[in-house]
This record gives C-alpha cells, sequence and structure tokens, in this order.
C-alpha cells in the first residue's frame, strides 16, 4: 500500500527487553529508561496531526493495567502530540461500551479519525512497536490503497472485525498486526484488535487459539500464521 | 524510474549486512525484503554472535535493523514477483511497482522444512507449530514433542522445558548434531527425554493434536508437536535468470559471491557459501563479501579499481 512516511523502527532494542519484564530495572516505578524515551523521541516525530489515546482499566483482577497505564503516561508525556485518557470500565460503562470493551487494559488508539485500532493488554515485547506505529499512522489522514488490493479493499460493503491473537516473543506478530492495521487505516469498514494471548488465557480459549499469530474475521472465519498483503485483503473481503 | 546500483533481495542478516556496506561504499541501493529481520528473528536464543553473549534473534535482528536506519538505504517490504533482464538492467517486479537495478544480490535465505507426514498440515496452528518462541506458551503443564535433532530443535526443547511437563525429542539418528553446548544442556534436563532413532510417521488427534505415531508403531501421547527439521533454500528468480543451483537447490557461487549469471551475486543461507555452514554470522558475512565483488565490478568498468593485493 502507498505510505506516506518510512517508519523509522530504531532503537527499540532496550525497549523490547524492558517491556518484557515489565519494569525499568533502575527505576522500578517507570517502565520505559531515559534512553528508552530518547529512541521513542526519534520515531514520535513522524507524527502528523493529534492521537488520543483511551486506556480502560479496572480496579477489579487486572493484572496488567497499572503497567499499561505507566508506560501510557511515560508514552503521553513524549510528544505534546499524544494525550491520554483513562476510564475505569466500572464507572465509565457508557464509554466501554461505545467501543465495545471486553478486556482490560485495553488501548484504542484514536487519531485523524477513529480508524478502529483497540490492543488487549501490556503491550510489550514485540508488541510495543505496532502500538507505535498505529499510533504514527493514525496521526495521519487517511492513506488511499491503489493496485489490485486498493479495488479489493473499496468493494467491501460490511464492516469486518479483524482480531489478531499474538504474544510477545512471537517474531511474526508484529508484521500480521502491522498489516490489519495498515488496512484499518485506510479502510473505514476494518477494525482491528489486538489480544495478548498470554494475558488473556480464557479469551483465548473460547477461540481454540493454540498458535500466533491466529487472525479471525469477523467471529467466524479463523488462520493460524503470518499471511502476506493479498492473502489478508482477499480473506476480508470474503468475510464481509 | 531511478536505476538502482544494485537491488538486494532479502532482508536477513546477509541482506542489512549488505545494505549497511552499499551504503558505506556510498553504492545506490535498496533492499528488497517481505521481512526485514528475516527467519533469524524466530531464533529464541544466540549464543554464538561475537559481541553480544546471549541474546534473542529479534533482539539481535533489532540491532542489525537499528544500525541499517543510520544509512539512507531504503527498504521495500514488499513481495518480490519476478526479475527479468531488460537493456542493461534487471527489473524487479513487485506488487503495484518495479525496481530497476544494474546488479542483484539474492539473499532471500531458507524457509522451514515442512514435517510432511498425514496430519502435519491439518494440524497447523492446532497442536503443530513451527515457531517454538511464538507458542510454547500455550503448553504451559502439558506433554510435548519436539521433532528433529540440530541446535534448533535442542534449543526449542530447552525452552519448551521451562513450561511444559514433559518434552520428548524425536530424532531421526542414533546421537543429536550441533553444538555440544545445547547437546549437553538437552541431556542432562529431567523434562527432556530423547526418543533416537524414531521417525514420526503421522501426526494424531480429533480437533486438536492427541499424539504422533511413529514409523515403528509406537503412540506417544502428546498435547503439541514442534517441527525443527531444518530448512529449504528459498530461492527467488533463479529460473527466469538462468542461475546455477547445487542438487539441493542452493545458488552456487565462487568465492566472490558471484554466480554463473553476470551481474548477479548471492548471500546467506541461499548458496552453497561458507562451507555450507549456515550461521547469522556467516551470512551477514556473504553479505559482505557480495557488496565489495559489486563494488568492485562497477569500478573495474569505470576503469578505476584499485590496484588489488
Amino acid at each position: 500500500m502507498e505510505t506516506k512516511i518510512k517508519l523509522m523502527i530504531v532503537g527499540l532494542l532496550l525497549v523490547g527487553t524492558l517491556l518484557l519484564a515489565g519494569c525499568n530495572e533502575s527505576n522500578p516505578d517507570k517502565v520505559l529508561s531515559e534512553s528508552d524515551k530518547a529512541e521513542i523521541n526519534k520515531i514520535l516525530v513522524n507524527m502528523d496531526g493529534n492521537v488520543e489515546l483511551l486506556l480502560f482499566t479496572s480496579q477489579n483482577g487486572c493484572f496488567s493495567c497499572s503497567k499499561t497505564e505507566t508506560l501510557l503516561k511515560e508514552l503521553d508525556q513524549l510528544s505534546n502530540k499524544i494525550s491520554l485518557k483513562t476510564y475505569d470500565v466500572d464507572k465509565n460503562k457508557d464509554i466501554a461500551t461505545k467501543y465495545n470493551i471486553e478486556l482490560v487494559p485495553a488501548i484504542v488508539v484514536i487519531g485523524k479519525e477513529d480508524y478502529g485500532i483497540k490492543h488487549y493488554g501490556f503491550p510489550g515485547g514485540k508488541e510495543f512497536n505496532p502500538l507505535l506505529e498505529a499510533i504514527i499512522y493514525s496521526s495521519m489522514s487517511r492513506p488511499t490503497v491503489t493496485g489490485d488490493l486498493g479495488k479489493k479493499i473499496n468493494s467491501i460493503k460490511s464492516p469486518v472485525e479483524v482480531k489478531i491473537f499474538v504474544t510477545p516473543t512471537c517474531p511474526s506478530c508484529p508484521d500480521m498486526v502491522r498489516i490489519a492495521s495498515s488496512y484499518s487505516i485506510a479502510s473505514d469498514k476494518i477494525s482491528t484488535v489486538t489480544i495478548m494471548s498470554n494475558e488473556f488465557e480464557e479469551y483465548s480459549k473460547k477461540y481454540k487459539i493454540t498458535a500466533v499469530p491466529t487472525t479471525v474475521l469477523n467471529e467466524t472465519f479463523k488462520k493460524e500464521g503470518l499471511m502476506d498483503e493479498e492473502s489478508f485483503v482477499n480473506y476480508v473481503v470474503v468475510s464481509s | 524510474m531511478d536505476v538502482y546500483d544494485v537491488a538486494i533481495i532479502g532482508g536477513g542478516p546477509a541482506g542489512i549486512s549488505a545494505g549497511i556496506y552499499a551504503a558505506r561504499f556510498k553504492l545506490n541501493a535498496i533492499i528488497i525484503s517481505n521481512s526485514l529481520g528475516g527467519t533469524a528473528q524466530s531464533a529464541h536464543l544466540i549464543e554464538n554472535y561475537p559481541g553480544f553473549g546471549a541474546v534473542s534473534g529479534f533482539e539481535l535482528m533489532q540491532k542489525f535493523r537499528e544500525h541499517l536506519n543510520l544509512f539512507e538505504i531504503p527498504v521495500l517490504e514488499k513481495h518480490v514477483h519476478s526479475v527479468s533482464k531488460e537493456n542493461d538492467n534487471f527489473i524487479i517486479k513487485l506488487n503495484e511497482q518495479d525496481v530497476k537495478a544494474k546488479y542483484i544480490l539474492i539473499a532471500t535465505g531458507t524457509k522451514r522444512r515442512k514435517l510432511g507426514v498425514p496430519g502435519d498440515a491439518k494440524f497447523y496452528g492446532k497442536g503443530v507449530s513451527y515457531c517454538v518462541t511464538c507458542d510454547a506458551f500455550f503448553y504451559r503443564g502439558k506433554t510435548v514433542a519436539v521433532v528433529g535433532g540440530s541446535d534448533a530443535a535442542n534449543m526449542g526443547a530447552i525452552l519448551l522445558a521451562s513450561m511444559a511437563e514433559k518434552v520428548y525429542i524425536i530424532y531421526r539418528r542414533d546421537k543429536l548434531r550441533g553444538e555440544l553446548i545445547w547437546i549437553d544442556r538437552v541431556i542432562t534436563n529431567p523434562k527432556i527425554e530423547v526418543l533416537y532413532n524414531s521417525t514420526v510417521t503421522e501426526v494424531l488427534g480429533n480437533e486438536f493434536v492427541e499424539g504422533v505415531k511413529l514409523e515403528d508403531g509406537r503412540i506417544i501421547k502428546v498435547d503439541g508437536v514442534f517441527v525443527e527439521i531444518g530448512s529449504i533454500p528459498e530461492c527467488c528468480c533463479t529460473n527466469e535468470l538462468g542461475v546455477k543451483l547445487s542438487e539441493k537447490g542452493y545458488i552456487i557461487v565462487d568465492s566472490t559471491q558471484k554466480t554463473n549469471i553476470d551481474r548477479v551475486y548471492a548471500a546467506g543461507d541461499v548458496t552453497t557459501g561458507s562451507n555450507g555452514f549456515q550461521q547469522i554470522l556467516t551470512a551477514a558475512s556473504e553479505g559482505v563479501v557480495a557488496i565489495k565483488s559489486i563494488f568492485d565490478d562497477i569500478e573495474r568498468s569505470k576503469g578505476t579499481l584499485w590496484k588489488q593485493k
């Protein structure tokens, strides 16, 4: 697809390593180290417009809400184009219903428009890069997909919800999330939900997930493994 | 359309190292890869890449990407459909665009060898896995089998043993092969049992994997099967260019990484280079040698090549 910028995925080695552990060893109250922040700043300069991060949490048995809130607050402080709003799902049922929040923590990324990008769980390990990319792309206007894939995307008549089950140690998962998220931004008919299977075992069992990435389209079609763009678009069209 | 000096097809250790050296030699280069980082990213632990001690494949390749990003080398994350020759240039056909280059460097690596027995494809994602680092988590407290006996199988079994209750290594030979340091860790791990001289003939189950059948008729009950039986070359565009392959399908290269076709070079696991020793280190090295050879060729054609030793 046509992209406006080449994303600079640089210097995230430390970030990925720390986020797997979920803490900053030199300061346990923080997630990102100063060097992580410096590297992330290099990426965030690619933002165009503003991006709102909606974080949904709960006081009741949420494994990673506190850690996720710490991380997003740190991200919020890195760019004046990012703003964070936190909602306790038990006290804000209306807004949780509006965004169809099934699990906590949930992160909804809203840029120039609501492109339908949502993440369940602590975005650690290899899943941190796709979240940063989603923030950057969401800050831009909806791009146009050209060629055959563009024709197929434009032929979609009804909404398609893409759920991608991932783990923080899966090398090909970020690629699957990246492809789905970029098409969510390119088409108002496609939304992408990423689920950290390691945090949501029962939810993953409901979908009988035993491998990642696994992509579930509109709750019916299921495909294990990494798909290329063309296959992904074909499955989306069939599921619509 | 720009004509690049060299199009590097593949973005694993060989392709990225080639990209870095192309930038250092001020070649007008482009990398085309549908997975920057390549299959090396799947290795859960690498302990033999100098300077890094112990590092995961993903982290090491992140460092490679980070290094590449210090240079202005464009990267197209695309699938290559075909390569043809038109006048003096190669035309690399992608989904929605073409790339023109004077030289090409094929660094497409390898892909995983499939188990290829009944049940392998049927249960893929339903108990059969080709990625230990991705899916080990789903087998906490369960029984699994690793098929294979090389470094990848050994290190995969060790990772699985940290989560599963029991791990079988099923291997067709009478002793494990690869680095002895991994073998020592396998045979001293109380959760791992190695079944030597054993070959899986079928993966059994209903909706999900329930066991494997061995050649001698034994049935081993397992919840998951991890396949680590090596790889086969992921050759791209060799047929249309007439690139000569070895009997096993690897691209034949000389000591400069040149193929039998003028201005076509190859590097990394896809080649016969480095005495067939497929390592991240040797792949990176071949990528670098290939770029130096291409640089020399270009300089030679201009009559400006420095005098060689």
